[in-house]
């Protein structure tokens, strides 16, 4: 709770998990409840995120968003996500263990880089399972390129909405502090992702069946 | 002084070590439902390659492998050639801690940084060296049993889901494919040359417990690999990254005993503590007979530091592993292991007929 | 990287300092040898960007097969 005063005092926008009901199926009796034992009714789950401005929500992301909103705040822990790699199917767990963002100038302008380096695990994947080091060299080039373009359509998402979910502005703010009007240098701030992955495990399939 | 039984039970334990969990899965997936051929075939060419061995050290008796380059090489030759077999025996190290760290990540404790495995290990390993060679060999003669009897038990247990019909049609494989997987020999085979490290410590004599060590190696390999493709069959064991556990996880009986892959677990690490117990030895003492320094504890220190850090560099992932394994084990190991033992048994000979020429001139 | 040097350069420099105070420079010598060696690997771990040896020796392998061929 602190920790979202802190955000919404200084105008951050943050994002807070969303709790949902299953159904909305009201059970009257306790004995109709002990028969009707069921975890996909009538329960709550974690689903969504609830994008925070100024003590108002004021939008939603779906949990695909909030793995690319995680991951380029620096946040650690796992996420798994389905990509679609030359027409195959593929889950990969992601876990970050380096985030670096700095500031350059270019043409005058403030930019901004974010590197990420990705663990990448395949103990998810059920369709496809690389077998040598090219092919391995070769999920890692397709999943670079592939996450960059999807974290930056959504880092260009977020600033459509006037979101600054990255913290763009407070990282402006500390490095070039003698700028009139970081507001609006944040606004136009060119932004790009370099994401450098790595498969580090495997898990206890090595081929999936045909 | 270690006794000859002692040092058969830790060269079977040093060869089965990380064997169990790494190589199964690619037998099967090489030899199909006769893979339970190859390791008698690794095996045999292992104990001609023992002989070797034992051709050179009769040689030298009392003297170890690292201190025979000196003898026959003199100081600087000699002294490279054993960082060289230190650099062996860190590598080896490295690897079977970085095999232990993905198998535990793979199955039980996914979320445990590598390194804790890797510190922990190294940890009670340097403790268990600094101890001394009868240490190691009592050590792993006690638990032995604890090893041999579960391990067989619970595959004995796993024999309700036996089908004879996984293992047909029997010798139908084309041979070429069983005999080309030459990266068999190299490991585990030819990494036994670790152990000859031990050789002066064993009262008696060694070459028969090692040779007989080998032979009882390979024979329990190749029942193993006879079980799990008799409970998985080929279609499964060779999709999977660790048959051995998943044979025993699939243990149902009466669904009162299930969940008993935890005891696999236990065996296979303590087989893995078994392997770097020797490979730790080895690379300390190398360091102890060739440089003769007067402290242990700060080479156990810096040897803690070395091998941690080249288990996380050692391969970049299992698939890099097995393919590196496939292509270049046998050529990596044949250096170490058939071509420096070759040219100082040469060398050895040609000085002997030398010295017996001078004697006779003389 | 902060954190590695906290961890191994107090525990590798007071060794080594331990060492050379008793006069034992060989055993100094074969201590700061293999725990620097450890230490540069370290350092690789920490940037990720290990240093990754079997890449290393295939190299050297292929090299010494080309050479050979070449002859």
């Amino acid at each position: 709770m602190n920790h979202v005063i802190e955000r919404m005092e200084k105008s951050d926008v943050v994002v807070l998990p969303m709790i949902t009901r299953t159904t909305e199926k009201h059970l009257s009796s306790s004995g109709e409840t002990s028969a009707d034992i069921n975890a996909s009714q009538n329960n709550f789950i974690i689903q969504s995120g609830a994008v925070i401005q100024d003590y108002r929500m004021v939008g939603i992301m779906n949990d695909a968003q909030l793995v690319w909103y995680h991951l380029l705040n620096g946040e650690r822990g796992r996420h798994v996500q389905r990509f679609q790699i030359e027409g195959k199917q593929v889950s990969v767990e992601l876990r970050l263990v380096r985030m670096q963002r700095d500031v350059y100038r270019q043409s005058g302008q403030p930019s901004v880089r974010i590197h990420l380096d990705l663990q990448l695990s395949t103990t998810w994947a059920s369709e496809f399972v690389p077998h040598s080091r090219a092919e391995v060299e070769q999920l890692e080039s397709s999943l670079n390129r592939i996450i960059e373009k999807e974290s930056l359509a959504f880092y260009q998402m977020t600033r459509k909405h006037g979101w600054d979910l990255l913290g763009i502005r407070d990282l402006l703010r500390k490095q070039t502090p003698n700028d009139p009007d970081i507001d609006q240098t944040a606004k136009n701030a060119n932004v790009t992702i370099e994401v450098a992955t790595r498969l580090i495990r495997t898990g206890s399939m090595n081929q999936p069946y045909d | 002084m270690i006794s000859r039984f002692q040092f058969y039970l830790l060269t079977i334990n040093y060869i089965l070590g990380t064997t169990l969990f790494v190589l199964i899965q690619r037998m099967v997936r090489q030899g199909g439902q006769d893979a339970w051929l190859m390791p008698l075939w690794a095996g045999s060419i292992g104990v001609l390659v023992g002989l070797f061995w034992i051709l050179l050290f009769r040689n030298y008796p009392g003297r170890s492998l690292v201190q025979i380059p000196i003898d026959a090489w003199g100081r600087p030759l000699g002294t490279l050639i054993s960082v060289l077999y230190f650099l062996f025996f860190c590598v080896l190290a490295g690897w079977i801690l970085r095999n232990l760290s993905d198998f535990m990540n793979g199955t039980i404790m996914p979320e445990t940084p590598k390194s804790v495995f890797h510190v922990m290990f190294l940890l009670v390993a340097c403790y268990t060296v600094a101890q001394g060679a009868e240490t190691i060999g009592r050590l792993n003669q006690m638990i032995t049993p604890f090893l041999f009897f579960p391990f067989w038990l619970v595959l004995l247990l796993a024999t309700v889901n036996w089908d004879w019909e996984r293992l047909q049609p029997v010798f139908h494989t084309n041979p070429i494919a069983i005999l080309s997987y030459h990266s068999l020999i190299g490991f585990p085979f030819m990494e036994t040359i670790t152990l000859t490290l031990l050789f002066p410590q064993v009262r008696e004599g060694a070459g028969q417990p090692f040779l007989l060590g080998v032979l009882s190696a390979s024979v329990s390999l190749s029942m193993t690999l006879l079980m799990t493709i008799g409970l998985l069959g080929v279609e499964r064991a060779s999709r999977l990254t660790f048959p051995v556990y998943k044979v025993v996880q699939e243990v149902s009986i009466g669904e009162v005993i299930v969940n008993i892959h935890s005891i696999i677990s236990v065996i296979l690490l303590i087989l893995i503590f078994i392997k770097l117990l020797v490979l730790v030895y080895g690379a300390s003492e190398t360091l102890r007979l060739v440089f003769r320094p007067k402290t242990r504890w700060p080479h156990f220190l810096a040897l803690t530091i070395l091998l941690s850090a080249m288990a996380l560099s050692i391969y970049e992932n299992p698939i890099q592993n097995g393919e590196w394994d496939e292509k270049y084990t046998f050529i990596y190991d044949s250096f170490f292991v058939l071509l420096i033992p070759f040219l100082l048994l040469v060398t050895t000979w040609i000085k002997n007929a030398w010295r017996k020429q001078s004697k006779k001139e003389g | 990287m902060i954190i590695l040097n906290i961890l191994l350069v107090p525990l590798i420099g007071f060794s080594l300092w331990r060492l050379l105070r008793k006069k034992l420079y060989l055993d100094a010598a074969i201590f700061g040898a293999v725990s620097m060696a450890g230490y540069g690997l370290w350092v690789c771990v920490a940037n990720h960007r290990p240093f990754i040896i079997t890449l290393f020796i295939e190299r050297m392998i292929e090299m010494f097969i080309k050479h050979e061929i070449g002859k």
